[in-house]
């Protein structure tokens, strides 16, 4: 799969959209964000707007770094930037429909798995990384109904959602 | 072939962009990389479409459309918004500032090149039906005929559509001699008293030629800065179709501010050796413009003439359109005709015809 070395992905936390560039060219963006070595992400030339008003450019940054724990999700239009290195080799075959709730906004995608049998309980419980990835995301802003967000792939912070439930096919 | 400004702060996607436009869109590029200089950029060079990025240090793609917008001499040009910030608020946002269009990056080539030409086809309708084209003729070097063409070629261009011949010499303008023209009006009154109509004082020649004369000898005022030819201009544009400007032999700032403003400029050269090397080096001050240039050569007077080839070889440029001397023009001058009125199909008036053909192909 070829991959740029920058890429810009919309990174949300705390009410805020944060429009920034990611330097790939060593690792893809998840590898970075799903990495539990590593607690912070840094962007170049990030974009400040506030959620109420997300076209506003409120402020910006030559440089900036995120702390990867108060991230609520992060949003790739690109499906192939937001995949870690080992999913972009192929990912599982059943698709489950998901609604879940962080803070400011309400999410549907879709998770990828490898096994049919899929108990919601279990899958956020599970250690496999502090991120989920959800594909083919609508992400709606609690405030503003009107305003959403689409991307191939949204790597979204388990621990800042409230609510999870597998929507009906 | 159009003429587009790119604002964008990412030097690469801006070269990128800037390589592609000019070579498989055969544009005339501009490229900023800031929002406050792309607004001055825009503002010298009037451009058909500027490509605005949004997120860039400074201000804003938005308000760098908003200050465009908000200004006469930007107001009506196709802007599209570029932009790696791509979600549906976003488009909504450009569109709200007042953007024509908008694309995210990285931009399908194909499709960008498609939609300036849509913005540009869309304002040359507009163009035809409001704007006018400005065309200055120029000589650094005198007695190579620019007034001789200025009129001959106004006059075919009003066959077309309204336009008027603005001689612009700052001291005593040849378009009256030419002409046989009293300068009962010309746009010293308008240096006099800024409430002038500059319409009202364009005069009409039996022959249908519409002109603005200069000042006569006798006339106190100094040459106009850029300011007050612009605002000559502006009125001028607002109710014809071509203007044709007999330039002065000067590359001063007013001089500068208007071959900024032309859509096109014609570089008359000559057949002796000064002209020629006076035209080169010409050439080389204008290199900013060189796509909007078109060298012409005339020759004014009898006599052997270099080869063409010769000629294009010392200006490195190829003769847009090469005039034979056109002995008819010596008959015509004294009474105050332009050639083009009484003589069609003369050599003089047939380059005329080509120059036409060229510019309304541009």
């Amino acid at each position: 799969m070829q991959r740029t070395s920058k890429m810009i992905a919309e990174f949300f936390a705390h009410g805020y959209r944060v429009s920034g560039t990611y330097v790939s060219a060593k690792r893809p963006l998840a590898d970075e964000i799903y990495d539990p070595t590593t607690n912070y992400i840094q962007l170049e030339e990030a974009y400040l707007s506030p959620i109420m008003d997300p076209a506003k450019i409120s402020a910006y940054y030559v440089l900036a770094l995120f702390d990867k724990s108060n991230l609520d999700f992060v949003l790739t239009v690109e499906k192939k930037d937001g995949l870690r290195r080992d999913q972009s080799y192929g990912m599982g075959s059943y698709q489950v429909p998901i609604y879940l709730t962080v803070p400011f906004f309400e999410i549907k995608g879709h998770l990828s798995l490898l096994n049919k049998n899929f108990n919601p309980r279990l899958y956020l419980g599970s250690d496999a990384g502090i991120f989920i990835t959800l594909l083919d995301v609508t992400a709606r802003s609690t405030y503003n109904p009107d305003v959403s967000y689409q991307g191939g792939v949204a790597l979204i912070n388990r621990a800042h959602i409230s609510f999870f439930g597998e929507t009906v096919v | 072939m159009s003429r587009i400004l790119i604002i964008d702060d990412n030097y690469d996607m801006l070269s990128m962009l800037k390589m592609i436009l000019e070579k498989q869109g055969k544009h005339d590029v501009i490229a900023c990389t800031g929002g406050q200089e792309g607004v001055e950029a825009a503002f010298n060079t009037s451009p058909e479409v500027a490509l605005v990025d949004v997120m860039m240090p400074g201000i804003s793609g938005y308000e760098v459309v908003k200050q465009l917008r908000a200004d006469p001499r930007t107001e009506k040009i196709g802007i599209i918004i570029l932009t790696a910030r791509g979600q549906p608020v976003d488009r909504e946002a450009a569109l709200a500032s007042g953007a024509d269009d908008y694309m995210t990056k990285p931009a399908d080539i194909e499709e960008l090149l498609k939609r300036i030409d849509e913005l540009v086809s869309r304002d040359k309708v507009k163009a035809q039906l409001n704007d006018a084209m400005l065309l200055p003729i120029l000589s650094l070097k005198g007695g190579v005929g620019v007034t001789t063409l200025a009129i001959n070629l106004a006059h075919v261009l009003q066959q077309i559509a309204p336009t008027v011949l603005l001689d612009l010499a700052p001291t005593t303008g040849q378009c009256m001699f030419f002409l046989g023209i009293r300068p009962d009006k010309h746009w010293g009154h308008y240096l006099e008293n800024r409430d002038t109509s500059v319409v009202s004082l364009v005069q009409k020649h039996p022959s249908g030629l519409q002109v603005l004369l200069a000042p006569p000898l006798s006339w106190p005022y100094s040459w106009p800065n850029a300011d007050t030819v612009g605002a000559i201009l502006t009125q001028l544009t607002a109710t014809t179709r071509f203007v044709i400007i007999d330039m002065p032999p000067l590359l001063d700032p007013t001089a500068q501010a208007i071959l900024a403003k032309a859509h096109n400029i014609l570089l008359i050269t000559g057949d002796d050796t000064p002209a020629i090397k006076m035209t080169r080096a010409t050439l080389q001050a204008l290199q900013e413009y060189n796509k909007r240039l078109l060298v012409v050569r005339n020759a004014a007077a009898p006599g052997p003439r270099p080869p063409a080839e010769a000629v294009e070889k010392a200006l490195r440029v190829p003769l847009a359109v090469d005039i034979a001397y056109d002995p008819a023009q010596i008959t015509v001058v004294g009474k105050g005709i332009p050639l083009a009125a009484v003589h069609p199909k003369t050599p003089l008036v047939l380059g005329m015809k080509r120059i036409t053909q060229l510019l309304l192909a541009r």
